[in-house]
């Protein structure tokens, strides 16, 4: 599975892809994009299989990253990793098509939950 | 006038300890609540990262950070990424996102929807202008951490 990492924040992609891998994902085939702009550009030149985007970034946010993928017919599984988790937020993450959403502070335990579904299907 | 405050001093530290948790093995070496005066001076030429939530409830969310922590902290989050010493940039966006983090998690606390801004971080970054409504202080391998949040921050100090 390819699995394409979208955050601003280097730091946080190397916390996001350590994770995976805490969380028995760690045999992914992993991609980076540092804003929604990058990672629209990567999904098109080379769709992956599941998309964990930060929400709030410069260039192009997580939510109009996902509206753009949408919109494109794309329907690659997409999860928001922000550090905001509110009820309106997510239900805004829903209601834009996406899969899952994980706030931070985050934990192993959430990202198996999260992903284990998307790879045993 | 703002509504709030969002957060106690004790809500807040809870919040710091389990994100620097999350962040960092603590396992360890725990992160521990500083509570002597003279333990809480500001810190003297720290790294700091700072966001902004506008809404309801305006405000700053500001972290303090003693340079050898920021560096432990950059190191910790970039793993095995990291080759030498952590540079600017990665200082930067270690304690940014430390900010973020914090600042997305208060901003959950407080009234209405709002908006969080992306960090700002830097050494020095200008000290913003506010009604204090809650600090904590950490140590951390006997390094300081200070957490502020600021309502009713001046716009030109944001």
């Amino acid at each position: 599975m390819k699995v394409l990492v979208v955050d601003d924040s280097r730091v946080m992609r190397q916390i996001v892809i350590r994770t995976l891998r805490q969380a028995g994902h760690g045999g992914h085939e992993i991609a980076e994009a540092e804003n929604g702009r990058a990672a629209l550009e990567q999904i098109h030149a080379a769709p992956p299989d599941l998309v964990l985007s930060d929400w709030n970034m410069p260039e192009m946010s997580g939510l109009e990253l996902l509206d753009r993928v949408r919109a494109s017919g794309s329907t690659v599984p997409f999860g928001f990793v922000t550090s905001e988790g509110s009820e309106d937020m997510r239900a805004r993450a829903t209601a834009a098509g996406a899969t899952f959403l994980i706030a931070k502070p985050f934990t192993p335990e959430a990202f198996a939950e999260a992903l284990d579904p998307l790879v045993r299907s | 006038m703002s509504v709030g405050p969002p957060t106690t001093p004790a809500d807040l530290a809870a919040l710091v300890e389990e994100i620097w948790g999350s962040l960092v093995d603590v396992a360890t070496e725990p992160l521990v609540p500083v509570t002597d005066v003279l333990d809480t001076v500001p810190l003297t030429d720290p790294w700091s990262g700072q966001v902004a939530i506008d809404g309801e409830w305006h405000g700053v969310v500001r972290v303090d950070v003693a340079p050898p922590l920021a560096e432990a902290l950059a190191a910790r989050m970039l793993g095995d990424e990291l080759s030498g010493e952590p540079g600017v940039a990665d200082l930067e966006d270690a304690v940014g996102e430390l900010a973020n983090v914090i600042g997305g998690n208060v901003k959950s606390l407080v009234p209405g929807d709002g908006v969080l801004s992306l960090p700002a971080a830097g050494r020095p970054l200008p000290t913003a202008r506010g009604a204090l409504v809650c600090r904590t202080d950490h140590r951390w391998a006997g390094h300081r951490l200070s957490v502020t949040v600021l309502a009713d921050v001046q716009e030109e100090t944001r």
